[in-house]
């Protein structure tokens, strides 16, 4: 029954005159009066009701809220309760101190996540100068390295007078950071136990201020700023004095050692810098005399009118790469006595005149028993190879077998006419590259005259010759490369 | 064989080279000579002294740290948080006796183990936000809102790198 229902609130004979258009008669009028009334009288007792509905619904609410309030705070209370008694605050400060360095590899915000716990979690933090010591940005806006500047005075102030490690990438291009960002960068050098500085800008003349004075703990340093153009035309300038310095890589801008100052205690030392010509090589000799690892590309020529000293007495492993070519005043001025191993990089042989070649290797390769050729081979080396009397192992990575390896396996594969072979004790001979037919018969000719037991061979046999395996021939000069290293394997066994 | 006796009145009998583990334990047995005579380990109770026994047993005849390695401990030198596979699954207990075994180990000089408790909390910390750690050891944030404030603008700072 709807609310409109004129039968819910009349009778049966009212409802009909009141779906009618008759005219109700005066008892009729007095029945519908007195139930409308009625009504009247029911509709209020129904607000009436609904009012103390309500009101209780309200009081109801109220309770609740009253509850859900009494219930957080419980709940509150309960959780600092449960704080006060965990365990962690037992803890006395220098065993959180050590949980807060006992990870090398966090993140470099770790600091300030931890010192922003609590009070007792910052007061140990700020306590801790280790906690501070690595400092590592990366900078992509002038904006953040501004920015920078605040928080590595941060680093600077907590980590007391500790050595820092600092790790800077500069990658804003095109653009020098400010003298606050160069001065807060001259004080971390100065703290710096391994200083990194990799940058995609002109940041030389920068360096050159901030990477000057005495940096006592300095024993890695790192530099490297290729990523932009015109990096040709930098020069860093740099004059530092460094007693523990062992380690020191750089690429990038041509570098210039001012003054006299040397590094005597570097014993490591990676330059792939601009303009590295003859005087680059003179001043690593000069300035770092104990290197024992040297990994120099000269991409300058290595020229002069004149022999040199270039004499380095604990050198041991030389990685030399060159593109613009010595000549045999250079060549014949290298003297490493101590020179065990060696990676050659020559990028065009014919740079290199026949006689600076040899003399190359008679000069600075004679010590060496492990040597590794890479790219042109340039003609000389044949011959110098034969002062190599102590080498073990020989590398030859070649795009191209030439005439050059021809003339290189070739004085290997055969005694000279005194009877005497050229790197007698050579064991190892490993190649890259295709190697096409010339070279195979050389090298099967190489292999059964060095072979073990073989009649009139050198003292030491060679063990072992490693050809690379190819799956496709390319040309009918190529050979089977799994064929032929069987047959070397058989003929060494 | 050495008798030690926990906060609760427990008694362990073990081998004298598992219990010279603790660089506590093994200066004790060196004062008081050859004796019977129950070491009492009053900050150590049964459940922990277990676990701990546990672990000295497992590592037993490993060469010690060296005396002076605390002390030359370099500043700047921190550790990795590398844990062996079997330490790892040794310390993978409740974070109350987590903290109980660390402070045993403090209490009794076992370095070794006081490491990787301590690596332990460090991987628990590590990548996590200042909220997330407060969660996590039920800590209460007591910095004042300018404190907080001050401690948020020095983040941020951090956050740029």
């Amino acid at each position: 029954m709807t609310v409109l229902d004129p039968n819910r609130y009349t009778r049966p004979a009212e409802a009909a005159i009141l779906r009618s258009d008759i005219a109700a008669d005066d008892a009729a009028r007095t029945a519908l009066r007195q139930r409308a009334a009625q009504a009247l009288t029911a509709l209020r007792d129904a607000m009436t009701a609904l009012r103390a509905a309500q009101e209780a619904v309200d009081s109801a609410q109220k309770i609740y809220d009253h509850i859900a309030q009494l219930e957080a705070s419980l709940e509150e209370r309960t959780r600092v309760s449960r704080g006060l008694l965990h365990p962690i605050r037992r803890l006395p400060a220098e065993i959180l101190s050590m949980i807060f360095v006992a990870d090398e590899r966090s993140e470099s915000d770790q600091p300030f996540i931890v010192a922003a716990v609590c009070r007792r979690w910052r007061a140990v933090a700020l306590c801790t100068p280790s906690l501070w010591v690595t400092v590592s940005c990366e900078l992509p806006t002038v904006e953040a390295t501004e920015r920078s500047v605040t928080y590595m005075n941060f680093h600077l102030d907590r980590s007391a007078q500790l050595p820092l490690k600092v790790l800077i990438d500069y990658e804003v291009k095109g653009s020098v950071p400010g003298t606050s960002f160069a001065l807060v960068l001259a004080k971390l050098f100065r703290r710096a136990r391994d200083f990194t500085f990799t940058s995609s800008s002109d940041t030389a003349d920068m360096l050159s201020q901030c990477l000057t004075g005495r940096a006592p703990d300095l024993t890695d340093l790192y530099l490297n700023d290729t990523c932009f153009p015109g990096v040709s035309d930098t020069t860093l300038r740099l004059d530092f004095e460094a007693p523990r310095l062992r380690l020191v890589r750089c690429t990038g801008s041509q570098i210039l050692w001012r003054g006299s100052v040397a590094y005597p205690s570097v014993r490591t030392l990676r330059l792939c810098t601009e303009h590295s010509d003859t005087q680059v090589v003179m001043d690593v000799v000069r300035r770092f005399p104990k290197v024992v690892h040297l990994e120099i590309s000269c991409f300058g020529a290595l020229h002069s009118p004149d022999p040199l000293n270039l004499r380095a007495e604990r050198l041991t492993r030389l990685d030399l790469k060159m593109t613009g070519g010595m000549d045999a005043n250079v060549a014949r001025s290298f003297s490493f006595p101590s020179l065990r191993a060696a990676k050659i990089e020559i990028e065009e042989g014919d740079t290199i005149p026949t006689d600076a070649m040899t003399s190359f290797f008679q000069a600075a390769l004679v010590t060496v028993r492990e040597l590794e050729l890479h790219y042109g081979l340039g003609s000389g080396i044949a011959a110098g190879l034969q002062a190599c009397f102590l080498l073990e192992r020989l590398d030859l990575h070649i795009p191209h077998y030439d005439n050059d390896a021809v003339g290189i396996l070739g004085i290997l594969a055969a005694p000279a006419v005194n009877g005497g072979w050229s790197c007698p004790r050579l064991h190892t001979l490993e190649l890259s590259g295709r190697v096409k037919r010339p070279i195979t018969d050389i090298l099967v000719t190489l292999a059964s005259a060095r072979r073990p037991g073989a009649a009139a061979g050198p003292p030491v046999a060679l063990i072992k010759i490693k050809i690379p395996l190819t799956t496709r021939l390319r040309s009918s000069q190529e050979v089977d490369h799994a064929a032929l290293q069987r047959r070397l394997d058989s003929l060494l066994a | 064989m050495v008798n030690l006796v926990t906060s609760d009145n427990e008694t362990f009998t073990v081998d004298k080279d598992v219990a010279e583990r603790s660089v506590l334990i093994k200066n004790m047995l060196e004062d008081v000579g050859e004796s019977d005579q129950p070491i009492p380990l009053p900050n150590v109770s049964s459940p922990v002294l277990k676990k701990v026994l546990e672990y000295c047993e497992h590592h037993r005849g490993e060469p010690l740290p060296a005396a002076d390695a605390d002390s030359n401990q370099d500043e700047t030198r921190k550790r990795s948080t590398d844990i062996s596979e079997w330490d790892q699954k040794f310390i993978t207990v409740d974070q109350e006796m987590l903290f109980e075994i660390i402070l045993a180990a403090n209490y009794l000089d076992i370095k070794p183990l006081l490491d990787v408790g301590c690596k332990t909390v460090a991987n628990m910390i590590k990548g996590k936000t200042p909220e997330e750690i407060r969660k996590l050891f039920n800590i209460v944030n007591d910095f004042t809102p300018e404190e907080e404030a001050q401690i948020k603008k020095e983040n941020e700072w951090a956050e740029d790198r």
